[in-house]
């Protein structure tokens, strides 16, 4: 066996299963390994699908329950993380969607004071938010997976279930609407 | 002016990539986009700035997870809702259709309703002709009665050498199913008669000319044989002028030709 194949062999393992196996023979101190490893870029998503802090926190909870739950469901033809930013991204969108048909009505005091909450955890710059709020829910999570968790074209094909041909697309599309809403941010 | 798709690719990939080197050879060969570039390049900044950090808290996992989704049992519900409309839906667009199939008329037919009328039957009239009609309840109108025919027209046959008078009057009647009564004063004689397929009326005047009485009907069916004669009868020719029946008082050896043309020689009768 060539060493070529050695080296691309050690780099296609995915250290994650053994985690996984763990948890599967109920180790949970192991799923805590894969949460604290993984719950930056799950938040990124839920954050920039939801654009809400909390609400993003509270789905993060939820993503990770489900994996827990369903971990044994999971067939190893992937990646971990791929199947956990594709249940991350389907549960975000779902969840967005719905929001937007129930929208809450909150009083003005709290408003305000969940605004400074946000504004005092998360300084991201306004202009990026009000663009994003103007996409597609869809466009938010193809966004945020290149931008903030810095995934491949092959990684986000394969955590939105397409190729990679089809995610490079679909990400020249949401960065052109992203540049229209954002520049008309910027103008207004 | 918009760049082509090819040109706004690569200034992804160079703004995303952020190398120099690279950024300075697009200047270089599209100066003219290098406004564009430059905006790009500001945008992912941003964006790649504005990522979210939060500190990473214990997975607690949940007790229950919300159901964002319409469930199952749900799902299935509508859909038998939305099937079960669609069914009776398409059943109730083929009644009509069928519905229409059947009753569209364009003319409606036109009924003539002829009602019977009342006809008081005779009981020796055949009427069953006349009940097909009505039944019909079409066709020609029934204006008037039913023509009865006169039985007094009746043909009759009636050869004999020797017979009574009143014998031959009831004979004649008879055939014709006419109910004779002959008055009193009534002379009967023996006569000699010889008629075929007469008009049994015709026969009893004839008779009455020849031998001294006079046939009057009475009714439907009745006739009224009375033994007196009209003088202008009896004196002017003796018989009648036309005659189809032969008759003679028997023994006399006279007998009546049917033929006409020898009224002169027909002795008078008594």
């Amino acid at each position: 066996m060539s060493a070529v194949q050695e080296t691309r062999r050690a780099t296609d393992f995915d250290e994650d299963l053994v985690l996984v196996d763990r948890v599967v023979a109920g180790d949970e101190f192991a799923f805590q390994t894969l949460f604290h490893r993984y719950h930056d870029k799950v938040f990124a998503i839920a954050r920039g699908v939801l654009l809400d802090a909390e609400e993003a926190a509270d789905a993060v909870q939820e993503i990770f329950t489900l994996v827990y739950r369903n971990l044994r469901k999971f067939d190893k033809r992937s990646r971990f993380s791929t199947w956990l930013f594709r249940v991350a991204v389907n549960r975000s969108i779902q969840q967005a969607r719905k929001r937007r048909y129930t929208k809450k009505d909150v009083p003005l005091e709290l408003a305000e004071e969940a605004a400074f909450e946000v504004e005092f955890t998360e300084p991201g710059d306004p202009e990026v938010e009000t663009a994003m709020s103007q996409l597609h829910p869809a466009d938010r999570a193809l966004l945020t997976l290149f931008y903030w968790d810095e995934l491949t074209l092959q990684d986000i094909g394969e955590s939105l279930g397409c190729s990679s041909n089809a995610a490079k697309t679909r990400l020249f599309r949401a960065r052109e609407r992203f540049k229209q809403q954002y520049e008309r941010t910027v103008v207004e | 002016m918009r760049a082509p798709r090819e040109i706004e690719e690569l200034m992804w990939e160079v703004a995303e990539g952020g190398d120099q080197r690279t950024i300075d050879q697009f200047y270089s060969r599209y100066p003219e986009f290098a406004d564009e570039l430059e905006k790009r390049m500001q945008m992912v900044k941003t964006l790649r700035g504005s990522r979210p950090r939060k500190d990473v808290p214990s997975f607690v996992p949940r007790q229950s997870v919300r159901t964002l989704g319409p469930s199952r049992l749900a799902v299935a519900a509508v859909s038998l809702l939305v099937l079960a409309s669609v069914t009776y839906a398409t059943f109730a667009a083929m009644q009509f259709v069928n519905s229409q199939k059947t009753v569209r008329v364009e003319q409606p037919p036109e009924i003539v309703f002829n009602p019977p009328k009342f006809v008081q039957e005779d009981p020796r009239v055949d009427t069953s002709s006349v009940v097909e009609e009505y039944s019909a309840f079409q066709g020609p109108a029934v204006d008037e009665r039913p023509e009865v025919p006169d039985i007094f027209m009746g043909k009759v046959t009636l050869q004999a050498e020797d017979i009574s008078l009143s014998e031959a009057i009831v004979s004649i009647a008879t055939q014709a199913g006419i109910e004779a009564s002959i008055a009193p004063g009534f002379v009967d004689k023996r006569i000699r008669i010889s008629c075929v397929e007469q008009p049994a009326l015709s026969v009893l005047q004839e008779l009455g000319q020849r031998f001294g009485f006079t046939a009057f009907k009475q009714g439907t069916i009745q006739l009224l044989i009375v033994p007196a004669r009209s003088g202008d009868e009896v004196d002017a020719a003796g018989v009648p002028l036309k005659s189809n029946v032969s008759t003679a008082e028997a023994g006399s050896g006279n007998t009546k030709p049917k033929d006409d043309k020898e009224p002169d020689n027909e002795p008078p009768v008594n």
